[in-house]
């Protein structure tokens, strides 16, 4: 009888999900001090209660499903700091050169800032963290088809405040970004 | 089932989707900003976290 597959022990999965938890947590939070506060909280929770965890499932969506309650509840108790909408979330990216893609990428994180929390969170997991629709409903506590219109909404707001147009050359893309896939195809769509 | 929130906004309000061309430009520039956060390194203290929770779980076994 063969040995079954390997299987990562859950925390070293945990431990290799925290780059993906601060990148969760900077784009709800908009600033880095409160993503970093959010993501260590995230970290002992997870710990700390591994054992709710079931086997299985995506860990990633649980983890995700944790942070975004601690952010929410950091939120209702007033402990969230002043978001620095366009600047420090922003700002993040200027130490890139300044090349035409980093800056039209800089508008576009500004923009991404000012969307409601609901949509920037659904944008995130969606189009960059490849969550499927079913996860991020499962992350988000909602249905699909509120997914479904945060993720239209979201992106018609962008589309409106950085004036792009269906026959619009792609001014905010370059082809540097085509390489970037998302970790799994969003599905359902 | 998935819970549904409070003020859930799900059809019949659903907006119309942007054009293709549009949504793969705001995906492509989503994963950039994506991919910029998990470039950053991580602080100090959260290096330092997992290295104390990486060495608690080794004394416990």
């Amino acid at each position: 009888m063969t040995d079954p597959a390997p299987v990562t022990a859950p925390r070293d999965a945990l431990v290799a999900s925290v780059p993906e938890l601060r990148a969760f947590a900077l784009s709800l939070a908009r600033n880095p001090a409160t993503a970093d506060d959010l993501v260590q909280d995230t970290v002992l929770k997870a710990w700390s209660k591994l054992d709710h965890f079931t086997p299985g499932t995506s860990m990633r969506a649980w983890l995700f499903t944790i942070l975004r309650n601690s952010y929410y509840s950091m939120q209702r108790k007033g402990r969230r700091e002043t978001a620095d909408v366009d600047g420090a979330f922003a700002a993040r990216l200027s130490q890139a050169p300044d090349h035409d893609g980093r800056l039209a990428l800089r508008d576009f994180a500004g923009a991404f800032a000012q969307l409601p929390d609901d949509q920037r969170e659904v944008l995130i997991l969606i189009g960059a963290s490849g969550f499927s629709y079913e996860e991020a409903a499962q992350t988000c506590g909602c249905a699909i088809g509120t997914i479904k219109s945060r993720a239209n909404r979201g992106r018609a707001r962008l589309a409106e405040m950085l004036q792009l147009g269906p026959d619009e050359h792609p001014a905010i893309s370059d082809p540097t970004a085509n390489g970037i896939a998302p970790a799994k195809p969003a599905t359902s769509r | 089932m998935a819970r549904r929130d409070p003020g859930d906004d799900a059809d019949p309000n659903t907006p119309e989707e942007v054009p293709p061309a549009i949504e793969q430009q705001i995906d492509a520039n989503l994963r950039r900003l994506y991919r910029a956060s998990l470039d950053d390194e991580l602080p100090d203290h959260l290096r330092d976290l997992l290295e104390r929770l990486k060495a608690q779980e080794q004394r416990d076994d």
